[in-house]
């Protein structure tokens, strides 16, 4: 019997074609997209989304949100420049930004699964506070304007430099490499089976035994650890850590899960989905502004690619379950004749 | 008798004003400067934008949504509303066609948002913030990424600085009403009016509180929640004219970070973000509350207003939680005295 493709499939198709689609029209366009420079130049600005996005999509899919990313990718950088001043090597500061962000994760976790209150209004006000934490920690004179303050340790500094010399950054291969480990936590582990079962029905999935608090705290600290590393990597590259890191993140890395799949309201979609929303976010940037196009333009055509994605998710769900259940109807047609 | 009074010794506004008091005496003992009628006129003046937008946002809360877009559109407000201006030469006549010009905008977007909300079934925030974007970018486009000036002394300047009431204090000090506060004032009082004494306001909770029975009771939902979504826009437009008018010009940064402060008023204010409660008085104290915070964090000398965002996050997550614990307790509580009567009653049988 030949197999019929399910919905997820075709949504990964989708957004595989969409990416080759815009690859195709960019080196078309412009005779340098392809060339090495503008390529690792590419892949470094599509990791920094795309480690956030990816850490995101966790929660995603267990049907949560974490709009504190963004503030997390801010506090977390402008602690780990303090952390490289007291003298800790690049390595230790790279451990301890992960460490941090997975704490700023669990505090949300905590009071989204401990105090009850909704992920949207835990991980807003936590953005504040984490944006305002960056502010507070942030290098300031003796009159307290803000100044710049650049990083001195060398080996904090490497983590930011091409790792062959035509440039290729490392950020782009840890990327690569987590969203392929997360991609196999998600669909061949307990602890993926739990998100989307929690992602597409908490209440059935709580009276099965799941430990959907556990879960949900795990789903934090990830998309938090995730943000600090992305946060290391990009201060080691910016050589400093302003107050403006991070800013707009948040928003950036729910258009890319959205883009690439993942459904809001959780169970669709996984890491590569995200990896693929960010490649795709990424590459529309680049080539815009090779077209000389101002910032604002992207802006606005990220901001209506993102309702564009969510209609066109909310139309095709409605499609893939009318088709669904035509298909109930016909076998169990067969199976009364 | 008694209990009315008792009652209203517990209720919300013993809290509030108990609230407003400890903060006030607490400022007042350790900060001369705070308790001035100077002092309080500007706070007063200052919370007037976030005071008209919280009680225009109350109304997207009131129904289940969110507005975070109201920081940009009180931006494109400001934009829209110089730059059709500027084509008069800031006239009489060519200001008001802008302020109408942006008014219109901002309720055309709120329609949008409503639409792409109840029809396309899409979460508000998402909405809101995508809207948002694509409305910076319709700033930077329409004004060029540069600050739009207008004329002093044109009619663009009276919206927030004209003098209503005006006198010297016994203390040789000025006291200055603006206009600004009259237009926070009348607008407020409008929105109560609206949301207390109309059908219009009673259909907003009812679907707040629950859509499935709203609409089986025969409300438009669509109709009636993209209205809500268009006073929130048209709210910011106000609120946004304002800013543009007391600031002295328009630019793409103008509101920036309002969403923020405006979400923290309501819910300091007791507004419950899942919708169908929340009353004008909250929002307003709520209004009150943020811009005493503020005040608080310029007059303090060790406190940068750039902390503020750091206070905004601490102070919405302990409200809610405060709310959370409260509404589980009271549950609770409910729940006890109903076994207790249903026990009693088993008894009497």
């Amino acid at each position: 019997m030949k197999k019929k493709l399910n919905s997820s499939t075709i949504r990964r198709f989708i957004t595989i074609g969409l990416v080759i689609a815009l690859t195709a029209l960019f080196s078309l366009l412009s005779s340098n997209f392809l060339s090495m420079y503008n390529l690792s130049e590419l892949f470094r600005n599509a990791a920094y989304l795309g480690l956030i996005a990816c850490g995101l999509s966790v929660v995603m899919v267990g049907g949560g949100i974490d709009l504190s990313v963004g503030g997390i990718v801010c506090a977390t950088g402008i602690i780990c420049v303090h952390l490289s001043d007291i003298g800790l090597s690049g390595y230790m500061v790279l451990i301890l930004g992960i460490i941090t962000g997975g704490a700023f994760g669990l505090l949300n976790g905590f009071i989204v699964t401990k105090l009850k209150l909704t992920e949207f209004v835990t991980t807003l006000a936590s953005g504040f506070l984490f944006f305002g934490l960056g502010l507070v920690f942030a290098y300031r004179d003796d009159h307290g304007t803000l100044m710049a303050h650049s990083i001195k340790s060398n080996t904090y500094l490497s983590l930011g430099q091409p790792l062959l010399p035509g440039g290729f950054y490392l950020i782009s291969l840890v990327w690569v490499v987590l969203a392929i480990i997360l991609w196999v936590v998600m669909h061949k582990t307990e602890l993926g089976l739990y998100t989307f079962a929690i992602g597409s029905d908490e209440k059935s999935a709580r009276m099965s035994g799941v430990n959907v608090a556990k879960i949900k705290v795990i789903g934090f600290i990830m998309s938090g650890a995730f943000s600090g590393l992305a946060a290391v990597f990009v201060t080691a590259y910016e050589r400093t850590a302003s107050t403006s890191l991070g800013n707009m993140r948040e928003f950036l890395a729910i258009a890319a899960c959205v883009v690439g799949g993942v459904v809001l309201g959780g169970g669709k979609g996984d890491a590569v989905s995200a990896f693929l929303g960010a490649l795709f976010l990424a590459m529309l940037d680049n080539g815009l502004r090779k077209f000389g196009m101002d910032s604002y333009v992207v802006y606005m055509i990220q901001g209506s690619l993102i309702l564009v994605a969510i209609a066109f998710d909310s139309q095709f769900a409605k499609i893939s379950y009318r088709r669904r259940v035509k298909e109930q109807r016909l076998s169990a047609q067969t199976l009364t004749s | 008798m008694k209990e009315k009074i008792l009652s209203s010794l517990t209720g919300v506004w013993a809290f509030r004003v108990l609230i407003l008091l400890i903060v006030c005496v607490f400022m007042g003992i350790s900060e001369p400067r705070f308790l001035t009628i100077g002092n309080i006129v500007n706070i007063i003046s200052y919370i007037s934008v976030y005071g008209i937008m919280a009680c225009g946002m109350l109304f997207a809360v009131l129904i289940g949504g969110l507005d975070l877009s109201i920081g940009r559109v009180a931006a494109l407000s400001g934009t829209i509303a110089c730059i059709v201006a500027r084509v008069g030469g800031f006239s009489a006549t060519w200001c008001l066609i802008g302020i109408a010009c942006a008014i219109v905008a901002g309720i055309l977007i709120g329609y949008f948002h409503g639409f792409l909300i109840v029809k396309l079934a899409i979460p508000s925030f998402v909405v809101t913030l995508a809207t948002s974007y694509v409305i910076y970018g319709a700033i930077t486009l329409l004004s060029g990424g540069s600050r739009v000036d207008f004329v002093r002394g044109s009619l663009m300047d009276t919206i927030s600085n004209a003098r209503i009431v005006e006198f010297t204090l016994s203390s040789g000090k000025p006291f200055v009403i603006q206009m600004n506060v009259v237009i926070f004032i009348v607008f407020a009082v409008i929105c109560w009016y609206v949301l207390s004494k109309t059908t219009f306001g009673r259909r907003i909770y009812a679907i707040g509180g629950n859509t499935t029975a709203a609409q089986f009771v025969g409300i438009n939902v669509f109709r009636n929640s993209c209205a809500a979504y268009a006073i929130s826009s048209g709210a910011a437009c106000i609120g946004g004219l304002i800013l543009m008018s007391s600031t002295s010009y328009a630019a793409q940064t103008l509101g920036a970070g309002y969403e923020g402060m405006v979400l923290m008023a309501l819910i300091v204010g007791g507004i419950n973000l899942a919708g169908g409660k929340g009353t004008i008085s909250g929002a307003i104290f709520g209004a009150l509350l943020v811009g005493i915070i503020a005040n608080i964090c310029t007059l303090v000398d060790f406190l940068n207003l750039e902390y503020l965002k750091f206070f905004q996050g601490l102070i919405i997550l302990i409200v809610c939680i405060i709310s959370v614990i409260l509404e589980t307790r009271s549950r609770r509580g409910k729940g006890r005295k109903a076994k207790q009567i249903a026990e009693m009653q088993a008894q009497d049988e």
